[in-house]
């Protein structure tokens, strides 16, 4: 099952996210900003990358641009799960890479469909 | 692929993560230099309302949920620089913090927040948007 790198600084967020993808089946990590999951991703490789936005230290929009920028990141798919609802987020993020956006309220059956259809 | 998760499994670590938001908001409100603004504390401060937000929105909890966006959005103003932080702001934002509190224990204690609990909160958020729009 392919391995995925979940990052929010909200740990009950990080929880239900991790949560509901090891009760799917995936391998799941956790990291509490975007400097700890450049690190995870480079000490491990990752199937996909699912990151918040607004986030102390580096934010999501910031570690997807600088994941993009390893090779090893360059087709990984990365998901943003925010409560940013704005349009000019959602380009910013497009522009540094990011696959996908999910707005929250988080929703499970949203997040697993989403997987499936960027994971393959 | 659908999966049923109880989400009441999760309330506990967030409602620890909201007092821990409080408490780093009230902190930072309390520290700030009015004199001159640090944005990177503004923006600390705006993700403690920020983060209870999303996760009462999550979590069903609606009242939460509206009072955590009002706060957000007068934060975001602050930490854009569309809105200035005045003592007398500042001590809006402290009690909206502390009324806050109030009902995120209740809703710990399984509770819907007392009518003076809501008002007080209403009140105090009229009071803010006042106060920054002026």
């Amino acid at each position: 099952m392919a391995s995925i790198l979940a990052v929010d600084d909200s740990a009950s967020m990080r929880k239900m996210v991790s949560f509901t993808l090891r009760a799917a089946g995936y391998d799941v990590e956790e990291a509490e900003d975007g400097v700890d999951a450049l690190q995870k991703a480079q000490a491990r490789q990752f199937d996909c990358v699912v990151t918040d936005v607004n986030m102390p230290n580096k934010d999501g929009i910031t570690l997807i641009r600088d994941l993009r920028a390893l090779p090893q990141y360059k087709f990984i798919p990365m998901l943003m799960l925010t409560t940013e609802s704005g349009m000019e987020k959602k380009m910013e993020g497009k522009a540094a890479g990011a696959t996908g956006w999910m707005v929250k309220p988080f929703n499970p059956d949203q997040l697993l469909k989403t997987l499936l259809k960027v994971l393959g | 692929m659908t999966i049923t998760i109880d989400m009441s499994q999760f309330h506990g670590v967030f409602f620890e993560e909201c007092f821990e938001c409080l408490d780093a908001m009230e902190s930072g409100l309390n520290t700030l230099d009015l004199e001159k603004i640090d944005l990177d504390q503004v923006n600390s401060i705006y993700r403690g309302a920020h983060t209870i937000k999303g996760g009462s929105a999550t979590f069903g909890f609606n009242t939460a949920a509206e009072y955590a966006h009002t706060l957000e959005k007068q934060l975001n103003d602050m930490r854009n620089g569309a809105a200035i932080i005045t003592p007398p702001i500042r001590d809006v934002l402290l009690n909206v913090i502390n009324s806050f509190r109030i009902v995120i224990t209740d809703l710990q204690n399984k509770q819907d927040s007392n009518q003076d609990t809501i008002k007080h909160q209403d009140d105090l958020q009229a009071e803010l948007d006042k106060l920054t729009q002026a």
